[in-house]
């Protein structure tokens, strides 16, 4: 009972949490210089014609007008057409984020794989030469922006060696994309055993997962290591370790498992953070995902495109937020009394 | 050649692999078949060129004002009645350009003029089908003028201004294989504005399938539909990945060469050049693909080869009359002394463009550099500007778009020598959207700005740009009655002589009037690699692909 009053009280908290991003959203691109209508009716637009498009889109009336009639859309579905593409928003996105889920997943995974075991090994051979290493990459990670450490890789990798594929989106040409259940290609193309589709797209994902993955490692793994240390320094581990316990089992048995409670918010975070933070690593790669959508947007002022991608990144926060505060509910009762 | 060399390497080494992997163990049967389909996937990219830019297709509305995107596939997937015509460049073996009246024949097998040049007369070429399979006919091209002229696109303004028709009842079908354009009075661009890819052909049939009864032309269908009838057919339109071009089977002239057109969406220009070193493309296209800088770096690149010709692109500094001081001539001129062209041409342009010395480009006719006079000269400009009343100098702020490579450069080029005769200049980097919304609102003090004509024809040209009721367009706003007089007079005059004539007149008004700051005529410049040929450059600047081939 108690449990599920309080997703419903969380539920219900959501609503207000959206409602204010739709209208800073909104605010936002209103704001921002650049009218769309002048961009859609060309340079040979009369003033006349310029009016007649503003009208048709809408731009002529009063700014809450404007936002209620967005508010509506968004509510049925509907995000509006995308001036640079010419379709519905909507249908532009659905392409693109199985692409930019594919990506967060895989470089989470890279994360997450590398980091914790990279903080575990730093943490219990502290100020070894495997902790400075481990130090060096984690700060290198945060100091090296992602587009630099992006062309890098592919200026070694795709240029210089031609080991990597060309940044030109997510399967070579000539290789047809698996049949689509979920949209990520390496999953669909496993699923209905295409090897082939297999091979090309881990192919295209690896260097800019890498790519994105080093460079949310670094706050994981320094993460990591300080808790760990403070697990490893408290009195039941040092009761453990009197008691005679192999060493191994108190690292990874009790130590780990301690550890990593607080490792799933910030793995939610990072979750959030990749989702939207994609938008260089897109870029630079060529990954045809919503990140990449957002740039071409904001540089020819595609209103549409841009609140929508900014609405995208707000829900997946909220409802990574949600879904952490129902992971920490259920683990640990005092969370819910509050 | 460096090319294929490569190219057969690669072949050579996955077939070494396959006798290798023979040899560990498979059965020789076997082995024979990935060889098979390896021979027959090479044969495919042979025939398959990739193409790397970084536009997309905004709409898909012949009469619509469109993305670079949105035209080359239009102008692929469609056919117009006539074309501009290329000539081989000589010393350029398999490239081709456009020369000023010069037409080739499409849809319209022949024209001829009645009337003085006032009613032009297309006989549409006979045994042509559309994809469903209807005939083109004379009713078809009445029905493509008429949506042009009452549909809501950009037709709509450009037919009754340039070719003097503003009815339907002009565009007349005599029978169904001869059709009228009974223009107001004879113009000598007439030709030219039919020539434009908005005028393609559509199937009146498929057009009424689709339309509703607040759009009578289909408008909303045609964004996103093709109806199609030219050399190749849009099979695919992946917004940020792809667009896929193939070549149409039933189209009324011989196949072209390339079967399938991939232009693959790259929007970091540093990933363009990557892709081209590695010859993971054929060729970058786009304006600007490649800004002179990344195109100097790639002379003399191994397997790879440089096409660029002379365009009638202008970049200029556009002075805002409405704002003080540039209101002021002699303070407009002053800024001309004051840029270092001779500098900006070999360190921003490294070759691919020209000096400015006249308002029109110098590609077109009646082009006049004579009055040209502006050099750089600090001194003059210094005493222009004491002239002026601006001994002491002015703060200005200079607004270029964002990412427009030699924009970028010219501007901090002339930053600092506008220092020295005490105008200070701020830099504002505004995104493209921006900068036009600013632009049509004469909100720019001062900008560089970028102007292509897609008609080649001096008075398209100045009436644009210098006539004071060209709104939206004559972005100095800039107003001169002589001027007006002199376009609006000679606008259609089809006495060439005393059009050109005209034209010169105005060329060393605007000179004199310093109404731009004259800066440069862009080269149209493509890097490919060394197998592809047959290029053909027009005056819009779209590519057409259906010359194009690959040759070892």
């Amino acid at each position: 009972m108690g449990l599920s009053r309080y997703l419903f009280k969380r539920l219900l908290m959501v609503i207000p949490t959206l409602l204010g991003v739709t209208l800073i959203t909104f605010t936002l691109t209103y704001l921002l210089p650049g009218n769309p209508a002048i961009v859609k009716a060309g340079p040979f637009a009369t003033p006349e014609h310029l009016a007649l498009m503003e009208k048709e889109m809408g731009l002529d009336r009063p700014i809450y007008v404007q936002y209620w009639r967005y508010l509506s859309g968004v509510a049925r579905g509907d995000l509006g057409q995308s001036s640079s593409t010419g379709r519905p928003v909507l249908e532009d996105f659905l392409q693109r984020i199985p692409a930019t889920l594919e990506l967060t997943l895989a470089s989470l995974m890279i994360a997450v794989g590398l980091g914790i075991p990279l903080a575990v090994v730093s943490a219990v051979r502290r100020d070894s030469f495997l902790d400075h290493a481990c130090r060096i990459v984690g700060v290198g990670g945060v100091a090296m922006p992602t587009f630099w450490t992006g062309i890098l890789l592919l200026y070694i990798f795709f240029y210089y060696f031609g080991l990597a594929p060309p940044p030109l989106g997510r399967l070579s040409s000539g290789v047809p994309p698996p049949a689509s259940f979920t949209g990520l290609y390496t999953l669909d193309s496993l699923l209905t055993g295409n090897f082939r589709a297999l091979g090309s797209s881990l192919h295209h994902l690896l260097l800019p997962a890498v790519t994105l993955g080093f460079s949310v490692m670094a706050p994981l793994t320094r993460m990591v290591r300080a808790t760990m240390l403070e697990v490893l320094s408290s009195d039941y581990i040092k009761a453990a370790e009197a008691s005679g316990l192999p060493q191994r089992q108190i690292v990874y048995g009790d130590a780990l498992r301690n550890t990593l409670i607080p490792v799933i918010t910030l793995i939610g975070v990072i979750f959030g953070f990749l989702m939207g933070g994609n938008v260089v690593v897109e870029l630079v790669f060529g990954w045809p995902g919503i990140g990449n959508y957002a740039v071409t947007s904001l540089m020819s002022k595609d209103a549409q495109p841009i609140q929508s991608f900014v609405l995208f990144v707000s829900v997946v926060y909220v409802l990574v937020n949600l879904l952490v505060d129902i992971a920490y509910g259920l683990a640990d009762p005092r969370i819910r009394l509050r | 050649m460096k090319r294929r060399e490569g190219h057969e390497k690669e072949g050579i080494s996955r077939r070494t692999f396959m006798k290798w992997a023979g040899g560990m163990g498979l059965a020789l049967p076997l082995s024979n078949l990935p060889l098979a389909a390896l021979r027959k996937a090479n044969a495919a990219e042979e025939k398959t060129l990739t193409v790397a830019w970084d536009t997309e297709i905004d709409t898909l509305d012949p009469a619509s004002f469109k993305t670079i995107g949105g035209y080359t596939t239009i102008a692929n997937v469609y056919d117009t009645p006539i074309y501009w015509g290329v000539s081989p460049i000589p010393n350029k073996d398999g490239f081709f350009l456009s020369k000023p009246n010069e037409f080739t024949p499409r849809l319209a097998e022949s024209w001829s003029r009645e009337k003085g040049g006032a009613t032009i007369v297309l006989k549409v070429r006979k045994g042509v089908k559309f994809p469903t399979g209807n005939p083109v006919t004379a009713q078809a091209f009445k029905y493509s003028f008429d949506r042009g002229l009452l549909s809501p696109g950009y037709m709509r303004i450009v037919i009754p201004s340039l070719l003097t028709v503003d009815s339907p009842d002009q565009f007349e079908v005599r029978d169904d294989y001869t059709f009228a354009i009974n223009m107001k009075k004879p113009t000598p661009m007439a030709l030219d504005i039919i020539a434009l890819s908005n005028n393609v052909i559509l199937d009146p049939a498929e057009v009424k399938k689709n339309v509703t009864a607040e759009d009578p032309w289909a408008t909303q269908w045609l964004k996103r539909n093709v109806i199609g009838g030219g050399p190749y057919n849009l099979v695919k339109n992946m917004p940020g990945v792809e667009i896929i071009l193939e070549a149409n089977k039933g189209y009324w002239q011989k196949p072209p060469f390339f079967e399938r057109i991939v232009l693959k969406f790259v929007p970091n220009e540093a990933d363009r050049v990557m892709l081209l070193k590695r010859k993971a493309v054929d060729m970058v296209v786009g304006r600007p693909g490649l800004s002179p800088k990344n195109v100097k770096s790639l002379e003399g690149e191994p397997g790879l080869k440089i096409f660029s010709v002379p365009d009638t692109t202008c970049h200029f500094v556009s002075m805002n009359q409405n704002k003080p001081p540039y209101d002021n001539v002699k303070v407009r001129q002053a800024i001309n002394y004051a840029i270092p062209i001779e500098a900006i041409m070999p360190n921003v342009l490294f070759g691919y463009g020209r000096q400015m010395k006249s308002p029109v480009p110098d590609l077109t006719p009646s082009y006049d550099p004579s009055a040209s006079k502006y050099k750089f000269d600090l001194e003059k400009a210094k005493a222009l500007l004491k002239e002026a009343g601006y001994e002491k100098g002015f703060t200005t702020n200079l607004a270029i778009r964002l990412g427009w490579a030699p924009h970028e450069q010219a501007a901090i080029w002339m930053q600092r020598e506008f220092e020295k005769i005490g105008i200070k200049a701020n830099i504002v980097k505004e995104t493209d959207a921006t900068f036009r919304q600013a632009m049509s609102k004469g909100d720019h003090e001062i900008s560089i700005e970028s102007w292509q004509s897609w008609v080649n024809d001096p008075f398209y040209h100045l009436q644009f740009n210098f006539n004071s009721k060209a709104k939206g367009t004559n972005v100095n706003f800039y107003s001169n009655p002589a001027v007006d007089k002199l376009i609006e007079e000679n606008m259609h005059e089809t006495n060439l002589e005393k059009r050109n004539a005209a034209s010169r007149q105005v060329q060393k008004i605007v000179i004199e009037d310093a109404v731009w700051g004259f800066l440069w005529y862009d080269n149209w410049t493509r890097v490919m690699k060394t197998d592809v040929y047959g290029l053909e450059k027009r005056w819009d600047t779209f590519e057409r692909y259906y010359g194009a081939y690959r040759k070892a």
